[in-house]
């Protein structure tokens, strides 16, 4: 995985995912907190890049250096289900399927955003060298034919609101202006919606009710 | 490069189009069967499709196929969840995906198998939609007698469709269902056909398709409605219409299902598309049409939108609209495009889909063709019914 000061979230991944992979190979973007002891912790293989405040510029680099013969990409906010890891050497073995999708979970400050997004798909398990990502933001990479298949156990993708602005705000200098406007339209349905659904539990800004 | 029918047992075809779309594909499958007894088809179709097909001796296996947005990838399910359907296609002696046929009748498709690739060619010599699906699978339209589609009322459903109706003693069912996909093929003034039908025939029963979960049933002592089950609504509608005697219909699915039902007189109606009509294989029919009548036509476009209308839809466009429209068009970064114009992306945005929706309306304008087609037309078409019907019981 390409990341930038994801100690807290790795805590949670690395031991969570390590059982099932063969390595775990890390494209570290100038972290300036304790990321790179919890790698070392895992035994993760660590990249060091410079910070680009995105993280699809280096994914074709990272997946790159990993010697098997499958790719299992996460971000670091993304959590499989047990489900989904337990299957993950069964899918590789279908000679028929080149690229696996797996379903997302999205949800931020624990509210369901599926309405905004809909039922998220994203390819996260491939044959190496069978994905070839853009260097740009909100695009889908590119692949060679369609032997692809949807998995329904899905990728929790749990979010803060606080962190989305964050991240928001810091990719502005990497991003082009449509995804920018991209972004802030999702941030504002964000937004509306959590306003909504805490008004009507009756939940004050502060999270109590 | 031809492939021989009876040399191949295990067949998969695939239709991701409309319900007529697949329907049609029902005699493609009835000839290979007679061609070769020993072939086997799965067919794929999309989800809420397969009630129309589960029934039918002629598919040995049909499967549900949902499409996924983001790469516009059709899949078929699987235990973990849905795969596509280019990873099962190797395990067929032939594929027939017509994806990558008519709609793209431009494009080149393969036909892909256990024993290779098969280049699809386009082929120009068949321009009735049988033939051309006929074409595809390697079969000479010439060859074929039966090119009537397959379906099949079951009893139950038969006897649920009486009971809906109820019509009137001795009274001739007439059904009315004229909305197609496309605005070309969709006739507008259904709502005018009652009055003329009931001036013509008092003691008439009508079943009217309302939506995609019900029908109104109008007779003399007024209306009444049949509302569908959401699971089987579509089967439901094939029920009701068995129930007609006449089924007044766009050139749509529900058309192509009355004909293999084999016991509803159809009046369809056509436009200026003369080539795509099926009506030339269908029996007991009569179509409505305005082929040659109008400076457009024929029209072998198979557009959503009539192009004369998309040209008239242009010419209204002012130039600033033109300009936006343009510019959006040369996919410049919207705040590049924006400086040009001087206004901000969000407001060259809120232009663009201003002047697209524009566009979009002026477009959906009801064309020529279908305005060339009036209710007497039709009616004139159902008396010739009546008048053949008496002369039969004279005789």
């Amino acid at each position: 995985m390409v990341i930038a000061n994801e100690e807290e979230n790795l805590r949670e991944l690395l031991p969570l995912v390590k059982p099932y992979v063969d390595e775990i190979i890390i494209v570290n973007q100038d972290s300036t907190d304790n990321t790179l002891s919890v790698c070392s912790e895992f035994g993760a293989k660590v990249f060091n890049k410079t910070r680009k405040f995105l993280a699809d510029i280096d994914r074709n680099f990272c997946y790159q250096m990993a010697t098997g013969d499958w790719i299992f990409a996460l971000d670091a906010d993304e959590r499989p289900s047990i489900k989904l890891l337990e299957n993950l050497r069964k899918q590789t073995e279908n000679p028929d399927v080149d690229c696996y999708w797996f379903a997302f979970d999205n949800k931020v400050d624990g509210i369901d955003i599926s309405d905004i997004l809909g039922q998220e798909y994203h390819p996260r398990l491939w044959r190496k060298n069978y994905l070839q990502w853009s260097d740009r933001a909100h695009t889908w990479p590119q692949m060679p034919n369609i032997k692809q298949a949807f998995i329904s156990a899905p990728v929790q993708h749990y979010r803060t609101l606080q962190r989305i602005e964050q991240v928001h705000a810091l990719r502005k200098q990497a991003i082009a202006p449509q995804n920018q406007m991209l972004e802030e339209r999702f941030l504002n349905s964000v937004r509306q919606k959590i306003k909504a659904v805490k008004g009507e539990n009756g939940i004050q800004s502060n999270g109590q009710k | 490069m031809g492939y021989s029918p009876t040399a191949r047992n295990k067949w998969l075809i695939c239709r991701f189009g409309g319900i007529g779309d697949a329907v049609i594909l029902t005699v493609i499958a009835k000839e290979i069967k007679r061609l070769n007894p020993q072939a086997q088809i799965h067919f794929c179709v999309p989800e809420h499709q397969i009630g129309l097909f589960n029934n039918l001796s002629l598919f040995e296996k049909v499967i549900p196929t949902k499409r996924f947005s983001h790469q516009q990838i059709d899949c078929i399910p699987f235990e973990d969840g849905w795969i596509s359907i280019e990873c099962i296609k190797p395990h067929y002696d032939i594929v027939i995906d017509y994806k990558f046929s008519i709609e793209n009748n431009g494009q080149y498709g393969n036909l892909t198998g256990k024993q290779g690739t098969f280049m699809l060619t386009q082929n120009s010599n068949y321009q009735n939609w049988i033939d051309l699906s006929l074409g595809w699978a390697d079969i000479d339209p010439e060859t074929v007698f039966d090119k009537r589609p397959v379906y099949k009322v079951e009893p139950e459903e038969e006897k649920w469709a009486k009971r809906a109706v109820n019509a009137l003693p001795n009274s001739k069912v007439i059904g009315l269902q004229l909305t197609a996909s496309s605005l070309t093929r969709t006739f507008y003034a259904q709502e005018q056909l009652p009055r003329y039908i009931f001036e013509f025939d008092p003691d008439a029963t009508i079943v009217a398709y309302a939506n995609d979960l019900s029908w109104v049933v109008l007779t003399k002592f007024g209306p009444k409605r049949i509302t569908l089950e959401q699971d089987k609504a579509l089967r439901q509608s094939a029920a009701l219409i068995s129930q007609m005697d006449y089924f007044i219909c766009a050139d749509s699915g529900f058309a192509h299902i009355a004909q293999a039902i084999g016991t509803v007189k159809q009046i369809i109606i056509y436009t200026t598309v003369p080539g795509w009509t099926r009506a030339k294989y269908f029996t007991k029919t009569k179509t409505v049409e305005t082929a040659g009548k109008l400076p457009c036509s024929p029209c072998f476009l198979i557009h959503r939108y009539c192009p004369v209308n998309m040209k008239r839809a242009e010419e209204q466009l002012s130039d600033r609209e033109r300009q936006v429209m343009s510019l959006s068009q040369q996919n410049l970064p919207f705040h590049q495009a924006a400086l040009q114009l001087n206004t901000t992306p969000e407001g060259l945005q809120s232009e663009f889909q201003a002047a697209n929706a524009k566009m979009q309306g002026l477009a959906n304008i009801v064309p020529d063709c279908i305005l060339s087609i009036t209710p007497e037309m039709i009616m004139e078409k159902l008396k010739e019914f009546y008048e053949e019907e008496k002369a039969l019981k004279v005789a």
